[in-house]
């Protein structure tokens, strides 16, 4: 197994981690409050609402947009193309 | 907004706050955020030496400005911007660290602001306090009146196409050209100061988390920073990718390579953040 596949096998294992800890949460047995009751719980301050909010702008920006002089040429090609090619982050 | 047509704003707060400060007045039951009704206003403002028209701001030097923003980087929200704002600027996008960071300071200074008024005002200087404790659904300092339920059926289907073509233009757009950023920075730009504004929608707020299900979530999301951190550290630098090391950002590259991938990954943002300004 390469560094490549335990690396994504690290994300996968994650997500699913996520996935479910909110099925648990859902079923109500646990004392696990969901996804939804945490975000709430997080943003009843100003602070925690803009941060959160801010933290949802800068995810579409990092994805989508570029405000910096960074060339990302390399977006979009494969991933054996992205082999030491690409600025990333 | 108050009754009488201004601005329920920090100036306000501050107010009430060197009021507490001088004995002359009692403070609020602290942990109970009300509605800012005509009954509140007077409850909280016995005084008749000032008026509303005459808000009192507490004089502050510039070095206690600078430790009231400190003291607001203890909050973890602050934390977590000021840490991704540091990556970004080392990821060689130093321009989208700087707003990041500037953001994290405001809202550091906001946090230190709000959690020194409550001390002022005689509460224990807890923010949790002071913007609206558990069980509050709408805290203090709202700009506006969050409705109750869900938003109209009408207003939904308008919501929705209108993210739909938004979406549609976007990801059509070249990935991370001028007109796709324009359009995503004033998107994130709006749903922030809506954000600040206040909740627009009247929820009960959970109570304090179960050790449980703090470790839960916590444990997982840390795991995934420091998964991420570690694919991004491995790159042969923070600005290149790696395939052997991939960052989240690089296994989505190929989705976002693509019109469609874009149209589809913009319209989960979108989702995204109406869930969030929904909370």
């Amino acid at each position: 197994m390469s560094s490549h596949d335990i690396t994504v096998l690290g994300f996968a294992i994650i997500l699913a981690g996520l996935v479910g800890t909110e099925a648990t949460a859902r079923t109500g047995r646990a004392g696990v409050p969901t996804f939804a009751q945490v975000v709430t719980r997080v943003m009843r301050t100003r602070t925690g609402r803009v941060g959160v909010l801010v933290g949802w702008a800068w995810l579409g920006l990092h994805f989508f947009a570029r405000l910096s002089s960074v060339s990302r040429e390399a977006i979009g090609a494969s991933s054996a193309e992205l082999s030491g090619s690409g600025p990333n982050g | 907004m108050r009754p009488d047509g201004v601005p329920w704003t920090e100036g306000v707060a501050e107010e009430r706050a060197e009021r507490h400060a001088d004995g002359r007045s009692r403070a609020a039951p602290s942990g109970v955020a009300r509605p800012p009704t005509p009954e509140h206003l007077v409850a909280s403002r016995p005084t008749p030496a000032l008026t509303a028209d005459q808000p009192v701001r507490i004089r502050t030097t510039f070095t206690e400005r600078v430790v009231v923003a400190i003291s607001g980087i203890r909050q973890p929200v602050v934390a977590i911007l000021l840490m991704i704002a540091l990556f970004t600027v080392l990821a060689g996008k130093p321009l989208d660290g700087l707003l990041l960071a500037i953001v994290a300071i405001a809202l550091a200074w906001d946090a230190g602001m709000t959690a020194r008024q409550h001390f002022v005002s005689g509460g224990t200087g807890n923010q949790d306090s002071a913007q609206g404790g558990a069980g509050s659904a709408w805290p203090v300092e709202a700009a506006w009146r969050p409705r109750a339920g869900r938003p109209r059926r009408r207003h939904i289907a308008i919501g929705v196409t209108g993210a739909v073509i938004y979406s549609l233009t976007v990801g059509s757009f070249s990935r991370m050209s001028w007109p796709a950023t324009a359009g995503v920075v004033g998107l994130g730009a709006g749903v922030v100061i809506i954000g600040w504004g206040g909740p627009t929608r009247q929820r009960e707020i959970p109570r304090r988390f179960s050790r449980i299900g703090v470790l839960s979530w916590g444990s997982l999301l840390l795991a995934a920073c420091l998964w991420e951190l570690g694919a991004l550290l491995g790159q042969p630098t923070l600005a290149q990718s790696s395939y052997a090391h991939p960052t989240i950002s690089t296994l989505t590259d190929p989705l976002l390579s693509t019109s469609l991938g874009r149209t589809a990954a913009v319209i989960g943002w979108i989702a995204l953040g109406a869930f969030l300004v929904e909370r």
